[in-house]
């Protein structure tokens, strides 16, 4: 068989998960092919040229990387290591008061300095919740089951009802309370201050098309801490440097890359793929094609509507896949001029969201297609956590802002320019002096990650991440097995579960799926 | 805008002022939000019209839909289970389309007029579905169902009916044949298809010209018996023909609410004939696929000869071990047939011929319940099948 075909899979995206997936088949022996329209590996993690300075395309920090996949894949042989593995975090109110915790620890020093009561009870609630997120960690790991299906499928649902069962009786109870609900009322129960309250919901939140008062964004919360116990980490050389491991692994375990190569569709023949062409025309040939870009594009767009059926078409169409959170890049000249620079933490990340009415107000102005007028942002300086930068006469500050509506009522150019003066003043408010150091900046909204990802809507997570498009429904539930209904074709990006951020678990998870499903030709 | 049912407000059809003026025993059905005759003055005359001389059928309330584009006959082709790429211009088919689950939604007719121009009829709304369906197609798809009226002359005089009303030629339309014809100015298009399983012919125009055509046709079929037909002679007629109906022989798929398989596949009424696996992708393909490779049917359409005279309707059919294996779907006393006939769906595995199938049926005499437990045997459909129906150029009978 395998000379009648180029390769064994085609994987279509050079983003992680397209990467992870190809790593992962290439490990089995398989013969792999990555083609990408860009001219660079990394999708998000894509390094582009910002004013000299070397940025990744629109990935801010490792939120969650699966670390069993570091090592399965033999990263750090590959360059990959931490410039910092736990960067702590700062929320900012209004008045530019400031409490510093991290999710990753007991740490309450900061705390105990507005509230006893609140540094009295986070141990607690959030040693509950990293509890918590280990359930989300374990079902993140498996193949969603088919209801009604085989052995497997009743194996998967033991497995997860035993882990349920294992938290006890009064703790399971309390996840299932609080696991489909709102952050807003699970953080009202416990704590008073509104700017500690509003830290935690900005975590649930960020990312998402969700605001505190929402339904299952204390899910979400789960599923960011389910990666690395609410470690947030900066790889050495930047978020593009696990894209260069990654292609790395890829490469020495014999994947071939095929960049500046946009796919126009997967070649179908008697309803099975037989491999893909280019927009050159350029035709590879491949029994799997394996597709890391969003549900939507992949299967109308690349696979068509025509190899599809109506029903099945209808559910991905309404697939809620809307990006709501922009990045903004700032370059910044030498930071001499911070006069309480180290007091301040240039090594932190800095969260402005003095309350949760305010995450509230802001997501309710993207709800009507404007952009917030007082958002909330998550504003880091790369070039300071990471030491192997230090040598750089410039800085690099990078801002995730939300929310930003993928259709926005207006002119375009100027809620860009509104948007960058917004996040402007609260980084100014945040770092006095921010504002002068600025001598260039970036601003990437939804529609610019669409255009430059190829993921309609450009949601960081491919599709929202909620309750009705989690696990056996994520995206739709014909699709929650990576396998689309025309043979071969697979999925294996964001937009399948377990989800989004940088983790590579549905890279991973399609490629065992895979692996179990198609045997080496 | 959503309307209670309380609200609605049935119409009438483009026909109205005639059918009305003839409808001699008032009684009169919602068919698709439109009152329609269900019996002019007597249902055995307008019956007998129909096999012996000619009835005048209207059937504007069919819902019809214009489809058209560069990608019309692939949208067709995805949406239907038939090879729609072999239908000529100026032919009309016989259609099913099914849902993800290759359950029947509807079956209807297919017109193709040019290339590009299509026409669906069918007895359900389903413009949603369609709309759905287009989703990647180049293709309009536009509701005509109150803009097109439509007739249907059936029996053995129809064609010289419409041969003495001015339409030349019409004798050598082939069965499944469409043809414009001008008649006073009016455009009208022809098919020679029909419900009752005999030579007849279904005439479509635009509603302005409803009363013309219908006066036309009645004048120039005084001397042929023309007769206006009610839905209740029409139903005897479908019956003997052995042509299924939506929501009486299956469950049109947009009805079902309940879990439960109340559906059924084309397969298991009875159309295979219909379903073309090697056109490339179709709506339910894979699921038909699998049910034919895997041999999962659940049952299977059969038409029955019923002994005695009584219908069988709604009776449900058991075995010679008295254990239940299916049900009736339509059921008649036939009286061209001469016998009591029967469309019923059983379940799949029962050997039809040998398994002693009978009747459970109930019948009523002065408000006296009587049951008979009645031999079926199973038997070609269509019960009635005329070679007049068939031969081209039609007969002038």
């Amino acid at each position: 068989m395998s000379t009648r075909y180029n390769y064994d899979a085609i994987v279509i995206g050079a983003g992680h998960n397209g990467m992870v997936c190809a790593a992962y088949l290439a490990r089995a022996r398989r013969r792999v092919l990555v083609v990408d329209a860009a001219d660079a590996v990394g999708g998000a993690l894509r390094p582009i040229d910002f004013n000299g300075l070397s940025v990744p395309f629109a990935a801010q920090l490792d939120y969650g990387l699966d670390r069993s996949l570091v090592d399965d894949l033999e990263l750090s042989r590959h360059g990959f290591s931490y410039a910092v593995e736990d960067i702590g975090s700062s929320v900012f109110n209004r008045d530019g008061s400031r409490i510093d915790y991290a999710m990753s620890n007991d740490d309450t020093r900061s705390l105990a300095g507005v509230s006893k009561d609140d540094a009295r009870q986070w141990p607690e609630f959030r040693q509950r919740l990293i509890r918590f997120s280990g359930i989300i960690s374990d079902i993140a790991r498996r193949s969603p089951p088919r209801l009604g299906g085989d052995s497997a499928n009743a194996r998967t649902w033991l497995a997860i009802a035993l882990k349920l069962r294992r938290l006890g009786r009064s703790e399971m109870r309390e996840f299932l309370r609080i696991g489909a609900i709102n952050i807003f009322d699970v953080l009202e129960e416990q704590f008073e201050n509104p700017t500690f309250k509003a830290a935690i919901a900005a975590e649930a939140v960020l990312g998402h098309h969700l605001a505190p008062r929402s339904p299952n964004s204390v899910l979400t919360l789960l599923m960011r801490l389910a990666g690395s116990q609410g470690k947030i980490a900066l790889p050495r050389g930047g978020m593009s440097a696990l894209g260069a491991a990654l292609q790395s692994a890829c490469e020495s375990r014999g994947v071939t890359f095929r960049m500046n190569a946009l796919v126009r569709r997967v070649v179908i023949d008697n309803d099975m793929a037989r491999g893909v062409e280019l927009d050159d025309g350029t035709i590879i040939t491949a029994p799997t094609v394996i597709s890391s870009t969003d549900p939507r594009t992949t299967c109308l767009n690349l696979v068509g509507a025509d190899h599809l059926d109506t029903g099945f078409v209808r559910r991905v169409r309404n697939i809620r896949s809307n990006g709501c959170t922009a990045r903004i890049d700032f370059l910044l000249d030498n930071l001499s001029g911070f006069a309480a620079a180290s007091a301040l933490g240039l090594k932190r990340r800095l969260i402005y969201a003095p309350d949760m009415d305010t995450i509230e107000r802001a997501f309710n102005d993207s709800k009507y297609g404007r952009i917030s007028a007082e958002p909330l942002v998550e504003l880091v300086l790369p070039t300071m956590l990471d030491a192997s930068d230090r040598e750089s006469r410039q800085h690099l500050a990078t801002a995730l802002v939300q929310y930003v509506p993928y259709q926005m009522i207006g002119d375009i150019n100027m809620a860009r320019d509104t948007l960058l003066e917004n996040t402007r003043n609260i980084a100014e408010l945040m770092l006095p002096g921010f504002k002068s150091h600025i001598t260039a900046s970036r601003v990437l909204l939804p529609t610019d990650i669409e255009h430059g990802l190829g993921n309609h809507g450009g949601h960081w997570h491919h599709a929202e991440i909620a309750l009705d498009q989690f696990f056996m429904l994520r995206p739709v539930p014909a699709l929650a097995q990576y396998q689309l209904p025309v043979a071969g074709i697979w999925l294996c990006g964001a937009g399948c579960h377990p989800g989004g951020g940088i983790s590579g678990v549905p890279g991973r998870n399609a490629a065992v799926r895979i692996l179990a499903s198609v045997s080496l030709r | 805008m959503i309307m209670a049912p309380y609200e609605s407000q049935v119409l009438t059809t483009p026909f109205h002022p005639r059918t009305s003026a003839y409808c001699r025993t008032n009684h009169w059905a919602n068919w698709s939000g439109y009152t329609t005759v269900q019996v002019y003055t007597d249902v055995q005359l307008e019956y007998f019209a129909a096999r012996n001389s000619a009835a005048l059928f209207d059937l504007s309330p069919m819902t019809k839909y214009d489809i058209t584009g560069p990608s019309a006959e692939a949208f067709l082709n995805r949406l239907l289970t038939r090879d729609i790429r072999r239908l000529g211009v100026n032919r009309v088919a016989y259609v099913a389309w099914c849902n993800d689950d290759g359950m029947l939604i509807d079956d209807g007719t297919v017109f193709r007029f040019a290339n590009n121009r299509f026409r669906l009829c069918c007895q359900e709304r389903h413009l949603p579905w369609l709309l759905d369906s287009a989703f990647g197609f180049d293709v309009d798809i536009t509701e005509v169902t109150e803009s097109i009226a439509a007739l249907a002359l059936q029996g053995p005089t129809s064609c010289a009916v419409l041969k003495s009303a001015g339409f030349a030629g019409i004798e050598n339309l082939r069965p499944f044949d469409l043809a414009e014809y001008e008649l006073h100015g009016a455009s009208i298009h022809i098919s020679r298809t029909g419900f009752t399983g005999d030579l007849g012919y279904e005439l479509w125009f635009h509603d302005r010209h409803a009363l013309d055509v219908w006066d036309a046709l009645m004048e120039a079929g005084r001397l042929y018996g023309i007769t206006p037909m009610g839905s209740q002679a029409l139903e005897m007629t479908r019956i003997e023909a052995g042509f299924i109906q939506a929501n009486v022989d299956f469950l049109a798929g947009g009805r079902a609410t309940r879990p439960g398989g109340n559906l059924r596949s084309p397969l298991e009424l009875g159309l295979d004939w219909l379903v073309n696996f090697d056109k490339g992708h179709f709506n339910g393909r894979r699921a038909l696929l699998a049910e034919h490779q895997n041999r999962t049917s659940r049952f299977k359409l059969v038409g029955l000869d019923v002994d005695g005279n009584k219908p069988a309707n709604d009776a449900l059919l058991y075995d010679h071990r008295d254990r239940e294996i299916g049900v009736v779907t339509s059921a008649m006393w036939s009286p061209t047939c001469k016998k009591s006939i029967a469309i019923a769906s059983i379940k799949h595995h029962v050997d039809a011929d040998h398994a002693g199938i009978w009747a459970d049926i109930y019948v009523q005499r002065e408000l006296k319940w009587r049951r008979i437990k009645a031999t079926c045997r199973v038997v070609e459909r269509p019960f009635f099948n005329p070679p007049r129906r068939r031969i081209t150029p039609a007969g002038a009978h």
